[in-house]
């Protein structure tokens, strides 16, 4: 319900006529939204600093059409300080959301995933995996889940993901799509991601599932990684 | 009613200008041509020469009708030996109406903002390098807004410039002179905690 106070996450904000922002949010309980803010440009307003990316708020929204208005929006805690590429990641993060998840979508889980990334991700704690968790959750929140399932009835060295129809020993149609060993997915299935070729693979898989649903245009984050 | 096309070409393209509606372009239009023909025709003319002459330094990207602009082409700055990275020319403006920075600018027309699409390759920082290797610089001063964005850039600009043995420093954060700590946001206030200097006394 809009009008209620919520937790959330601004991904996006950029400036629209003299003094609004029009922001995209990652609430807690109405998933993503887009909505106006009104900032004045005086020194005394510190509305501004709190329209900023990984900085944990508390909002209130209002309004019946897609376009909600920003009507509160408080500080929760202290904004997550990442670097460099802990930065960029978060940055991948919030582009992913903004480009793949529909408005108004409730995305209670992947809500507090977000927020544990961002926590992992101050952590120093391995950033590959972290990315992945949230890319596989993201997924799932699309309907795009990888159905591992299929593996088990499956005895080849290298096999094909076709996105829609999952796993497939080759065939005519998948022959020029990227292939993965038999081994590297099974063992994404059981979690057991040590490996660091294992990891290559969860991350071609992914990449190659991720730019089938932006329609081949290319992400702009992943070039900061350079 | 319509009006004739030459009237209705110069509403449209009043248009163009930020905040300017249908309604504000047919009153500004009507104006000029009603009252203020001689404004008109000087702001025809400016125009013209600026979009056709105007293009950007070579050496700090600022806006210019000259090779180089102004601040590059000062005797003094150009052997300077510290640079200060902004993003927008009107930040240049900003530091040099407090008269307390005396080296060279680099501007980048920008932030790094994935979601706009504006990646590195859009800021210029291959004329930056070049600027670097010339060895003249021994201190890069990072001095992007302080947003997330802002941040990032810093980032991506400090680690390109690590490469060329010089000293990189980011301007401070802090709380606003005449201001109360009681209204500051908790993000600068922690900010003006962590980089607190040591008192002279």
């Amino acid at each position: 319900m809009y009008g209620q106070d919520q937790a959330a996450f601004i991904l996006h904000s950029r400036p629209y006529r003299e003094n609004q922002h029009l922001v995209e949010l990652l609430t807690q309980q109405n998933g993503k939204v887009s909505a106006l803010a009104y900032v004045s440009h005086t020194t005394k307003s510190s509305k501004k600093s709190l329209l900023q990316p990984f900085l944990p708020v508390n909002v209130v929204l209002s309004g019946n059409s897609s376009l909600q208005k920003l009507v509160r929006v408080e500080a929760l805690g202290k904004s997550y300080s990442l670097e460099k590429e802990r930065l960029y990641s978060a940055f991948y993060l919030n582009e992913l959301l903004v480009r793949l998840l529909p408005e108004d979508q409730e995305c209670p889980l992947l809500f507090s995933l977000y927020q544990e990334s961002l926590i992992a991700l101050i952590k120093e704690e391995p950033v590959e995996l972290i990315l992945r968790a949230f890319e596989v959750q993201l997924l799932e929140e699309l309907g795009q889940g990888v159905d591992f399932s299929m593996l088990e009835a499956m005895s080849a060295e290298h096999i094909y993901y076709v996105p829609d129809s999952g796993f497939q020993l080759e065939n005519e149609t998948n022959k020029h799509m990227p292939k993965y060993a038999w081994l590297d997915m099974h063992a994404i299935a059981c979690g057991q991601l040590s490996s660091i070729t294992v990891r290559q693979s969860y991350k071609k898989l992914m990449r190659q599932i991720i730019n089938h649903l932006l329609g081949g245009k290319p992400l702009n984050s992943r070039k900061l990684f350079s | 009613m319509k009006f004739s096309p030459l009237v209705q070409e110069l509403i449209d393209t009043l248009k163009c200008l930020p905040g300017v509606g249908a309604k504000s372009a047919q009153r500004m239009a009507f104006h000029l041509l009603e009252r203020n023909r001689m404004g008109g025709e000087k702001l025809a003319t400016a125009l013209g020469k600026a979009m056709v002459n105007i293009g950007h330094c070579q050496q700090c990207r600022n806006f210019t009708e000259d090779e180089l602009c102004q601040i590059c082409q000062s005797p003094k700055r150009k052997v300077s030996e510290s640079m200060c990275i902004v993003e927008s020319p009107a930040d240049v403006i900003a530091i040099e109406q407090t008269g307390e920075f005396q080296g060279r600018y680099f501007i980048l027309m920008g932030h790094l903002s994935p979601i706009d699409g504006i990646g590195p390759d859009d800021l210029g920082l291959d004329i930056l390098a070049k600027q670097l290797e010339t060895g003249q610089f021994k201190e890069v001063i990072l001095a992007t807004n302080p947003t997330v964005e802002g941040e990032a850039t810093a980032h991506y600009v400090a680690e390109l410039a690590s490469k060329y043995q010089l000293t990189i420093s980011r301007i401070a954060h802090g709380v606003p002179i005449g201001g109360e700590l009681e209204y500051v946001d908790g993000n600068t206030l922690s900010h003006a905690f962590s980089g607190r200097k040591n008192y002279q006394y």
